[in-house]
């Protein structure tokens, strides 16, 4: 435990010294340029009146010590940096769940009937479900359901950034779910068909069973992703937010990359001995691609307790929430 | 120019080498980077014109947010019908070309906006981007060296 302070402190040290050499140049920015008096007392303020708080105590630390020079509005930047890596770390399986949407999903409704009416849909426009879903949801999100929880909960924010957040994680297990059933009624229909080492026809049944997972991650993604890039804008440090607010993104980079790691891990860890691998075969019919669903649910299951976990002992930063 | 020659499944397809996978790379690597440069930066940039400090403020920069989300789904939505249709269609060259056009377009009218922007500096002094980018970098820096401390000492013990 004691190293990890030391890193810590170590960490803010860093963050200091080279914040010396351009604090008023980063304070300008963040003060009003029509108020040039302004810059001196945030400093002021800063430095002098306030006291740290008391959870992640041992940073206080580097206030304390004359040698560090750390202003007590550093350590508390750094502890909002702190607080915020675990919900950001638990975002990285629902973007792993989303990557679904763009391999795996589209490559089912490729094999199914694509046809509406006398248009046939090519693969390429399937991403066009969780797009319009999110379009038709974002202004209603925004009218009806904020405005109604405002005056529901009698709070300025309605529903918290967390609450929403933790939102569209439930939906992504639920989507996960839809995804496997889904693919369970698709073998099915393959099956009965006469179909499974067929894979050049398409099935008798028609992609529009595949808008059911699309409908669920697509306004999971309205939730998480708007309510992250809210989260991380009003809780980072002023230094800090496009940084933070690009978080988002990170995250999603990650959950792609970590999908195509559990692909991997998946067929090596089934694949020994007599079985085949879940996820390969002749061809797409073959696959265990429902149980590669069912596993993402679970996943995303057991990250949510863990972001529950995080988020239940979150305190929000004062500034934009309370006042 | 480019192009490699036509190939389908029974025939073998002349793999991209040379000049070309590096114009291949080049380009997908300068995508990510543009990608990454606008989205990284348009949410935060539009989130700090809103007043905060107001209650009103900080409803509209909700909206903001969700709005943002709305149009990133508008821009999809015509990516996947009608650049897609033009892609299957008229050629992978006419697509690519009318996302650039696009992009060239926005330029000016997100220029257009400058005097309006909150966090300009009106006398348009180089002092702006330097405070920026040496915010950042000490961000970068700090995140970088908590990162690479921490590892060390996971390592060590």
């Amino acid at each position: 435990m004691f190293e990890f302070e030391q890193v810590l402190l170590a960490a803010v040290v860093n963050s200091c010294t080279y914040k010396k050499n351009s604090s008023s140049a980063v304070v300008n920015m963040a003060s009003s340029p029509s108020n040039p008096h302004s810059e001196q007392e945030t400093v002021k303020a800063n430095t002098t009146t306030e006291t740290p708080t008391q959870h992640l105590k041992f940073l206080n630390k580097a206030v304390t010590n004359s040698s560090l020079e750390c202003s007590v509005e550093e350590v508390e930047d750094v502890k909002v940096v702190l607080k915020v890596l675990p919900i950001f770390a638990c975002t990285i399986i629902f973007n792993c769940c989303l990557a679904q949407l763009s391999t795996f999903s589209v490559e089912q409704a490729a094999s199914m009937n694509t046809k509406l009416g006398s248009l046939k849909v090519p693969p390429s426009s399937l991403p066009f479900f969780p797009v319009v879903f999110i379009m038709i949801l974002a202004p209603i999100y925004d009218h009806i359901i904020i405005p109604y929880t405002r005056r529901a909960t009698k709070s300025e924010m309605g529903i918290t950034h967390l609450q929403r957040i933790g939102f569209g994680l439930v939906l992504s297990i639920v989507a996960m779910a839809v995804a496997a059933l889904v693919e369970i009624k698709r073998k099915r229909v393959a099956t009965e068909s006469g179909q499974l080492d067929d894979p050049t026809k398409p099935l008798p049944i028609t992609f529009l069973w595949i808008a059911f997972q699309y409908l669920f991650l697509g306004s999971a993604d309205i939730f998480t992703l708007g309510g992250l890039m809210e989260y991380y804008f009003s809780e980072a440090p002023i230094r800090m937010r496009s940084l933070a607010t690009s978080l988002s993104w990170a995250s999603l980079a990650m959950g792609y990359y970590l999908s195509s790691v559990i692909v991997s891990v998946v067929n090596s860890v089934t694949g020994n001995g007599t079985h085949k691998p879940w996820l390969s075969g002749a061809n797409f019919n073959h696959y265990h691609l429902h149980k590669f669903y069912w596993l993402m649910c679970v996943l995303s299951a057991l990250n949510f307790l863990h972001y529950l976990f995080w988020a239940t002992r979150y305190k929000y930063r004062g500034t934009s929430t309370s006042n | 120019m480019l192009k490699p020659p036509k190939c389908d499944r029974d025939s073998e397809c002349e793999e991209v080498n040379g000049a070309k996978a590096a114009m291949l790379f080049v380009g997908l690597y300068l995508v990510a980077l543009g990608v990454g440069g606008i989205k990284g930066s348009l949410p935060a940039h539009g989130g700090e014109q809103f007043d905060e400090t107001t209650p009103s403020g900080r409803k509209q920069r909700s909206t903001f947010f969700n709005y943002f989300i709305f149009c990133l789904s508008c821009g999809a939505l015509i990516a996947v019908t009608f650049v897609v249709w033009i892609e299957d269609n008229k050629g992978w060259q006419w697509g690519f070309a009318i996302s650039t056009i696009t992009i060239f377009l926005s330029i000016p009218v997100f220029l257009s906006g400058s005097p309006t922007y909150k966090n300009k500096i009106p006398s348009g002094s180089p002092l702006t981007t330097i405070s920026k980018v040496s915010s950042i970098s000490n961000q970068v820096i700090f995140l970088v060296n908590f990162f690479t401390l921490s590892m060390k000492k996971f390592v060590h013990c």
